[in-house]
């Protein structure tokens, strides 16, 4: 049956003879044998019985050719439906350029009605750019080649083209094409809508790259440029006080002595800004880390500033997260360090670093101190480059901790936040990704 | 007197270099000073030519090397340097404002013997320089003067 093209209208006639037909030529023939021997003569019983036999091969006959064309209708009707419901686009072409049939598809997608698509060559309805690699393909069809995801575009009724996909198989009896065809307009528009983002991606990408190093640059003559002048500026206020020492009054000494600290102070302002930046480029090094052992890496360098002081400092049991342990270590030292600052004013600091389960799997770590706190209004501008709730005189520091910390844990993908109040002591929370564990190590 | 190799700075900035000086003058180091203004100037400081072709043929104890300056920078000057037979063995000490990584990572690449930040506070700073020239022009033995041989 594989030669079967299966559609209405097929002009190919099979060479065999079909098994149904043999046996109505049986049937009648045997009718008409009995028939002559019956009216040939011989015994009247025998006569009688074989024109019955006779009547009756003929009947047979008659029945099974009857069922035969009803069943032939009945399949030409499936495959009639087949064609007309079928939900992509069909179509037979003949030799000439020309299509001899097209399903109702096809009115539906280019608004031509079957006799408009069919009275032209079908060339005349496909995009110029696409009519020689369509007739370069129709010519190796005809060779016998198979089509298959040839893709061009035919004209609709408004003048707009459509995308087509062709799947087509060569007849070889009559030269006749069979082929179908699948809209693909949309899914080449997604497509090339993802091509179109893609590139705004890399395009975005690149220039990302550029502002990066352009922030590099920066960074860099930051760090040269800037710090120059302010060791100059240092460096002849200290040697004028040494030639100078003698004639200026006590006033004079001060204004000195306030242009050499103002010149330390921005270059710490200067270094604190270049640390900032280098946290944003570092590579994060991600592996499973034990916080406890962070934790108290973290304790043993503010041991320093503890002197002195009367410190309760509760460590709780820490889980493990996904992290960078260096950088975790100094973000944890920032906090620690914080809740130490502002804690001096009171007789015995308390300060504890734990941890809870957060939704969704991660962890969150704090810091929590009965220190000067703050007020809740402010909390947004805590983590801020540069951004203090005290003044210098009260706690020193350039305010710099909490937003290195910040960048810290957005390296990470967590978040940090703070709660507090004024005189009632403050809680730094930060929500780290929980470690991978034995089974993604 | 006459026998003190020189210190040799190569600074752009005019101000640095009358720091240091002050610095070592409080320290009183009795080798001469030396200054190239920039890269280029120092590479023909060390090789005697140009501006420099008639200065007394003894190599500098110590070479103290900016990095960022104008036409050739001191990364230029090291590698120039050490890949010249005659000066490769010269004491070379970077002391430079930058403490970014990649200048540090670069500099030992091209073999400096020592590398120095600035420090923004003078009294630090005048401190590292009286440092560098005890160290380099007195404790430190150099290589043997090729005395401008070639």
């Amino acid at each position: 049956m594989d030669s079967d093209p299966g559609l209405p209208r097929s002009r190919g006639r099979r060479p065999g003879v079909p098994p149904r037909a043999l046996s109505v030529i049986y049937a009648l023939v045997a009718g008409a044998v009995l028939w002559l021997t019956a009216v040939s003569g011989g015994p009247p019983g025998l006569s009688m019985t074989l024109a019955i036999a006779a009547l009756a091969a003929l009947g047979a006959g008659a029945l099974v050719w009857r069922r035969d064309a009803a069943d032939r209708a009945g399949a030409s009707q499936r495959l009639e439906l087949l064609f007309t419901q079928f939900p992509d686009l069909l179509v037979t072409a003949d030799t000439a350029g020309h299509f001899l049939d097209v399903n109702p598809v096809w009115q539906r997608v280019f608004g031509f009605t079957a006799d408009e698509l069919k009275t032209k060559p079908f060339l005349d309805f496909v995009h110029p750019d696409d009519v020689a690699r369509t007739l370069a393909m129709y010519a190796d069809q005809q060779a016998g080649g198979e089509a298959v995801a040839f893709v061009n575009r035919y004209r609709c009724k408004d003048g707009s083209y459509r995308w087509l996909e062709w799947n087509a198989t060569p007849v070889a009896v009559g030269g006749l094409i069979y082929a179908m065809a699948r809209d693909i307009t949309e899914r080449r528009a997604a497509e090339e809508q993802i091509r179109g983002l893609t590139a705004q991606l890399q395009a975005n990408v690149a220039s990302l790259q550029a502002a990066n190093a352009e922030l590099e640059a920066f960074s860099y003559s930051v760090s040269h440029d800037l710090r120059a002048p302010l060791r100059h500026i240092g460096g002849f206020s200290d040697l004028l006080e040494k030639r100078a020492a003698g004639t200026l009054d006590e006033e004079s000494r001060r204004y000195l002595a306030k242009v050499r600290t103002s010149a330390q102070r921005m270059g710490k302002l200067i270094d604190d800004l270049l640390a900032f930046s280098r946290l944003g480029r570092a590579e994060l090094r991600a592996t499973d880390v034990e916080l406890d052992e962070v934790a108290r890496s973290a304790a043993a360098e503010i041991q320093e500033e503890m002197a002195g002081r009367n410190v309760d400092l509760r460590v709780r049991p820490l889980p493990a997260v996904r992290g960078d342990p260096s950088l975790l270590r100094l973000a944890l030292v920032n906090l620690l360090s914080n809740a130490l600052k502002y804690t001096r004013p009171r007789p015995r600091a308390e300060i504890e670093l734990g941890a809870e389960a957060g939704s969704g799997g991660d962890v969150v770590v704090f810091v929590r101190d009965n220190g000067v706190g703050f007020d809740m209004k402010y909390a947004d501008k805590l983590f801020g480059v540069f951004q203090r709730l005290h003044s210098a005189e009260e706690f020193e520091g350039t305010g710099i901790g909490l937003a290195n910390v910040q960048r810290i844990v957005h390296r990470h993908g967590g978040r940090v936040w703070g709660e507090g109040k004024p005189d009632a002591g403050a809680t730094f929370y930060l929500s780290l990704p929980a470690a991978a564990g034995e089974a993604a190590a | 007197m006459n026998g003190l190799r020189p210190v040799l700075i190569v600074d752009d900035s005019a101000d640095d270099v009358e720091l240091m000086r002050e610095a070592l003058a409080e320290f009183k180091l009795a080798n001469p000073l030396a200054v190239a203004r920039d890269g280029e100037d120092a590479l023909l400081y060390l090789r005697r030519a140009g501006p420099h072709a008639s200065r007394p043929p003894v190599d500098p104890v110590v070479v103290l090397l900016d990095l960022k300056m104008p036409k050739v920078d001191g990364l230029e000057v090291l590698r120039a340097v050490r890949g010249d037979e005659r000066l490769r063995h010269l004491p070379i000490v970077i002391v430079t404002s930058s403490r970014e990584e990649q200048d540090l990572v670069r500099s030992y690449a091209l073999g400096v013997n020592a590398y120095v930040v600035k420090p923004v506070d003078f009294q630090a700073f005048a401190e590292a320089v009286r440092n560098l020239g005890a160290f380099w022009a007195v404790l430190n033995e150099p290589p043997p003067d090729g005395g401008g041989q070639p």
